[in-house]
């Protein structure tokens, strides 16, 4: 049986009048890709921040790798995230600094003991993982949208974490590039053995990268299962809703 | 009565004590989190040559000019009494107690400030803080403490540089309309300037660099509200550093000609 790097009970998250989260139950077992599914305002990133710690819950369970998210110390809530990649939106790449120096930042300056050569290495390593090796002196300025999360990816896996939190990989790429940050999610964990949560309002980037999906609306999880049996033909309005917005945008989505 | 409960005094006001308060913790934080171990050095060095030695060519046209300019308005002054020989004296006094670490802060206000705030605000809204954070870096550590130690350590060297600079202003004025050589300069202007006087210069300047640096990464740090929010930090990173450099100022003084 397969261990369980996540699970979350009863979660509950609201800012000021607006509640976003609504009791929400999620499980994460190893080396599984889970896509998080929802339209835009569901609290869908607000989920994968409150895993990785960067906001906190109002009340509920969340237990990431072991730790206790309620209870967790400062030493052991930046252990944690040595564990935790996070990729963002919008890849959030340092400005100021080189292809190359943003992959280094986190190794240089969380891993302090680490050798020169070590992080030459592993940066090396992840540029070629990603196929963006030429890239290494360039600015994050000069990079295509679909280079920049390229690279954003290459800076998570840099640290060999053991549970990546993607937060809308394909959002704003181009189909062909989004197939190829699709492959690259998968190729990610073949490699890594890394377990995934996958946070998109795209039914290809679903249907490609999830062994698992959760359709999450109105502040809760709706349906939860592989992505045929989410979406069958029994599936409840507001899920067939859902699919056939998407599906009016992604005409070659078939279940 | 349909008010808000939420509502302490007024809106506005409520914001502005919230905003004293976050301010506060903000400098607490700063102090918690100072210590050898926590500086990165590459970082504190890169920040000081940002900070100090990018300033200069305006540091320096600044203080020359301000020299130079003070002297020559100073002087129809001195001449109606035939005081022209306290020019070197009174320019000193001017120059080391109030206008070399003033004029370098206001300009490093606009200068340093309004860039640390604008930097740093940009790096909020774009998810880069977040994304240190996420790494296990601590970006109070890396961005914060870094930036606001190199600008506490450049504005009062600055400072120096530039009373140094604006004496060289008035020396070459003088030297063209009274011919007093450089020696006899030097002694009537340092003659007058006491431990004090260097002093309280160095103490203000130190505060001064500590405000723009706090300031302006305080602006920054909570940046919200996209590119408006970028625009909104880089503008307080100078507004509100410049306010409180004048409140620096007017309590050194006092305290200073308290102790003469």
């Amino acid at each position: 049986m397969k261990e369980n790097v996540l699970r979350i009970r009863n979660l509950y998250k609201s800012f000021g009048d607006l509640d976003v989260l609504k009791g929400v139950d999620l499980d994460l077992n190893q080396s599984e890709n889970l896509v998080v599914l929802g339209k835009s305002g569901t609290g869908k990133s607000v989920l994968i921040k409150i895993i990785s710690g960067l906001i906190t819950a109002d009340s509920g369970e969340v237990n990431v790798l072991g730790f206790d998210m309620n209870t967790i110390t400062k030493e052991d809530l930046i252990f944690l995230r040595l564990k935790v990649g996070f990729c963002f939106q919008n890849s959030a790449l340092y400005d100021s600094m080189t292809i190359g120096e943003n992959i280094e930042f986190p190794l240089k300056y969380a891993l302090k003991t680490i050798s020169r050569q070590e992080i030459e290495k592993r940066t090396d390593r992840v540029l070629e993982a990603v196929g963006l090796r030429q890239t290494k002196n360039q600015m994050p300025a000069e990079l295509s949208g679909g280079q920049r999360k390229r690279i954003g990816i290459a800076r998570t896996i840099v640290m060999n974490p053991e549970l990546i939190l993607y937060d809308e990989p394909t959002a704003g790429l181009d189909p062909i590039t989004c197939v190829e940050i699709n492959n690259l999610i998968l190729e990610v964990k073949e490699e890594y053995q890394a377990s995934s949560i996958i946070i998109t309002h795209d039914l290809t980037c679903a249907k490609q990268t999830g062994d698992r999906v959760a359709l999450l609306l109105e502040g809760s999880f709706q349906k939860e299962g592989t992505f045929s049996e989410v979406f069958n033909s029994h599936a409840e309005n507001k899920v067939k809703q859902f699919y056939d917005y998407n599906f009016m945008e992604q005409e070659t989505i078939k279940i | 009565m349909g008010k808000n409960k939420d509502v302490f005094i007024s809106k506005q006001i409520d914001e502005k004590i919230v905003n004293f308060k976050n301010g506060v913790d903000f400098v607490i934080t700063f102090f918690s989190e100072l210590s050898l171990k926590n500086i990165i050095w590459t970082e504190l060095f890169n920040q000081c040559y940002q900070i100090g030695l990018r300033s200069l060519p305006l540091i320096t046209l600044t203080g020359f000019v301000t020299g130079l300019v003070f002297t020559q308005q100073s002087r129809p002054s001195l001449q109606e009494f035939g005081a022209t020989s306290w020019l070197p004296s009174l320019v000193a006094i001017a120059m080391v107690r109030a206008l070399a670490p003033l004029v370098t802060s206001i300009i490093a206000a606009g200068r340093v400030g309004s860039n640390i705030g604008a930097e740093l605000g940009s790096m909020k809204v774009t998810e880069q803080i977040a994304a240190m954070e996420v790494s296990s870096v601590n970006p109070f550590n890396f961005l914060v403490v870094n930036r606001v130690l190199a600008a506490t350590i450049t504005i009062p060297i600055l400072s120096f540089y530039t009373a140094a600079v604006g004496l060289t202003g008035s020396f070459i004025n003088i030297y063209l309309n009274e011919q007093t050589n450089f020696n006899a300069y030097i002694i009537n202007a340092f003659d007058s300037i006491n431990f004090l006087d260097l002093g309280s210069a160095l103490v203000k300047a130190i505060l001064f660099g500590f405000t723009i640096g706090m300031v302006g990464c305080y602006s920054g740090y909570n940046a919200e509200k996209g590119t408006l929010g970028v625009g909104k930090a880089a503008n307080a990173g100078v507004v509100k550093s410049i306010f409180i450099i004048f409140l620096i100022e007017i309590f050194v003084v006092q305290v200073t000609n308290s102790l003469r």
